[in-house]
């Protein structure tokens, strides 16, 4: 028996009817995966902050290892090594001078180009700096006293930077510890920035000239301290330079800075 | 050679796996929040006390004046920014000022949590450049790291007005665990450990450090001193321990904070040495901010058997609910 073709429906239209193919199965809806209540990020959007730490992390990392690696009282100068850095005269200079001879100072080529490329990211952050809290060695302290005369010559205000006594609560008194430090270390670019300090104490206090004296406050040994002297004691302050700054003066660099003794300079009972 | 091939990829897996874990678990934002609570209180009075001498400190032409920061003609980079460069009208010093004191009082008390916390920051950098270099120290440093992570996550969930708010609109459930707390909780984390590392390492240049005569010297400093330490002259020996002990506390915090069975000590040597700088050295503001940095580690369970009884006491008073 041969097989029944099935019927044609009748009609033109029928015949321009492209023949109907049998319908697709329906594919089973994807089944969604349940969210893992332990990982509720997706793989992609880990992945993505996943490289935002990592990039995050070395930018925290880099600018101190940088700075750790830069101090100044590590310079390496550009020259062989140990081969002594040397003004015309033959005396040894030291890392702020080389320069004037051609000297650079050597920076860690690998670690130098890594600082510069985060230090905007760093900078935005306020992430660009080192942790190096009294180190490489806990230092002296510098004071600074102050004495605002008026137009005759006459003091109008005197004070010191810092005391105690009148900055109140303790970081107040800390910020202005913190001024006088920041503008008396040699490495720091504030260095010499007296006659700013001076500008702002004759608008505060309206005098037309500021007598300004700075200190260094040198550290007592142990056996100073066995041996009853304070460290408060007036022998501890050695007075390193005084400068007159009238209104309008035009800053100069490094003002009280000049009359600073060479370093290793001692006074008696006293480590510097 | 397949053997191999398989070896790397279990091991990568098993890498992966154990990254998510650490940086992607959701973790309860109690930790987060105590945080937030204690170095928004942090910022705020460490801001407030600008207001003694805002014009000196902050102001256009106070001691370190903007054109010496700002050279014109410098090559600093712009990055290096704050809003008070730009400031320079007195008023507006002032507007700013009290601005920024709203913004860290408003992320203390946790209202507007989220917002608060993207405010904050960038104030908080504006005000720390603004005074990098003149008289930033180690305080600036700690609340600007502190104020950056809590901006991560949500950091208003617990123990704030925010929540204390949902509570009075009738919304008493508990908050979710979340991956970005635990994200920024992980970052802080980290980031205390670079921190202590590069504070450890340069000390092994100083020959005052090596020799373990450092904290004598530190001690004796009379502009520092706040409490008397000088009764170390006659301990040497003591002296030299908690010297070298700083040192290798420092270097070694990074890898022993991790550890189950070192952490409780390196946390406790932790609390140790910022709460003596607190007392001893006066810096009071810089070794809160370091133990409340610290207290990142504590784990949330820990820091609701510890707060949890004191929130609820508070919102029972304010809103008539125990709640946490």
């Amino acid at each position: 028996m041969a097989k029944q073709r099935p019927e044609k429906p009748s009609g033109d239209s029928a015949a321009d009817k492209p023949v109907e193919k049998p319908a697709k199965r329906p594919k089973p809806p994807r089944e969604k995966k349940p969210r893992d209540p332990a990982m509720p990020w997706s793989p992609a959007v880990r992945t993505l902050v996943s490289l935002a730490v990592l990039f995050h992390l070395a930018a925290v990392f880099v600018p101190p290892w940088f700075l750790y690696l830069t101090p100044m009282h590590k310079a390496t100068p550009a020259v062989p090594p140990g081969e002594p850095v040397r003004d015309a005269r033959g005396e040894d200079l030291p890392p702020n001078r080389w320069r004037e001879i051609g000297v650079e100072i050597q920076a860690p080529p690998l670690v130098a180009g890594l600082a510069k490329f985060f230090d905007h990211y760093a900078n935005l952050l306020y992430i660009n700096n080192g942790y190096e809290f009294f180190s490489p060695n806990p230092s002296v302290s510098h004071v600074v006293d102050y004495e605002v005369l008026d137009d005759n010559g006459q003091p109008i205000a005197e004070g010191r930077l810092p005391d105690l006594r009148d900055q109140w609560p303790r970081l107040y008194y800390h910020r202005h510890m913190m001024l006088v430090e920041q503008t008396q270390t040699p490495d720091n670019p504030l260095n010499g920035v007296e006659d700013t300090v001076a500008e702002w104490l004759l608008a505060k206090y309206g005098g037309a000239s500021v007598r300004m004296t700075l200190s260094i406050h040198h550290l007592l040994t142990p056996q100073r301290v066995i041996d009853g002297m304070r460290p408060d004691d007036p022998s501890t302050y050695e007075r390193v330079g005084t400068f007159t700054h009238r209104k309008g003066d035009v800053p100069r660099p490094n003002a009280a800075v000049e009359s600073i003794p060479a370093p290793g300079t001692t006074i008696p009972g006293v480590t510097p | 050679m397949s053997s191999l091939l398989a070896a790397i990829r279990g091991y990568l897996v098993d890498v992966w796996g154990a990254w998510n874990q650490f940086w992607f678990t959701p973790a309860d934002p109690a930790t987060l929040s105590l945080l937030r609570l204690l170095a928004g209180s942090m910022l705020f009075y460490t801001h407030f006390i600008w207001s003694l001498d805002l014009s000196g400190f902050i102001g256009p032409d106070g001691y370190v004046p903007v054109y010496v920061l700002r050279p014109p003609g410098n090559d600093i980079a712009w990055s290096a920014w704050s809003v008070f460069f730009w400031i320079k009208s007195t008023w507006l010093l002032w507007t700013v000022h009290i601005f920024a004191l709203l913004v860290f009082a408003s992320l203390a008390l946790g209202f507007f949590s989220r917002i608060a916390a993207l405010l904050a920051f960038p104030l908080a950098v504006s005000y720390a450049h603004r005074v990098t270099p003149g008289a930033f120290f180690g305080l600036d440093k700690a609340n600007c790291m502190l104020a950056m992570y809590l901006l991560l996550g949500p950091c208003g969930a617990r123990y704030s007005l925010d929540r204390l708010w949902r509570l009075r609109r009738g919304e008493a459930t508990d908050p979710e665990p979340s991956v970005s707390a635990n994200l920024a909780i992980r970052l802080l984390q980290v980031h205390l450990c670079i921190f202590y590392l590069f504070s450890g390492l340069p000390k092994l240049d100083g020959s005052s450090w090596q020799l373990g005569t450092a904290l004598w010297w530190a001690a004796a400093n009379n502009e520092y001193r706040s409490l008397s330490l000088l009764w170390m002259a006659e301990w040497p020996k003591l002296t030299a321990l908690l010297t070298h002990a700083t040192v290798f506390w420092e270097i070694f915090y990074c890898c022993l904070v991790w550890n189950r069975y070192t952490k409780p000590i390196v946390l406790a040597i932790a609390f140790a040495v910022h709460g003596g700088i607190a007392l001893f050295m006066g810096m009071i503001t810089f070794g809160t901010a370091m133990i409340i940095a610290n207290l990142s580690f504590f784990k949330p369970e820990t820091v609701r058997k510890l707060v949890d009884p004191i929130a609820a006491r508070v919102s029972l008073a304010l809103v008539g609910k125990k709640v946490s």
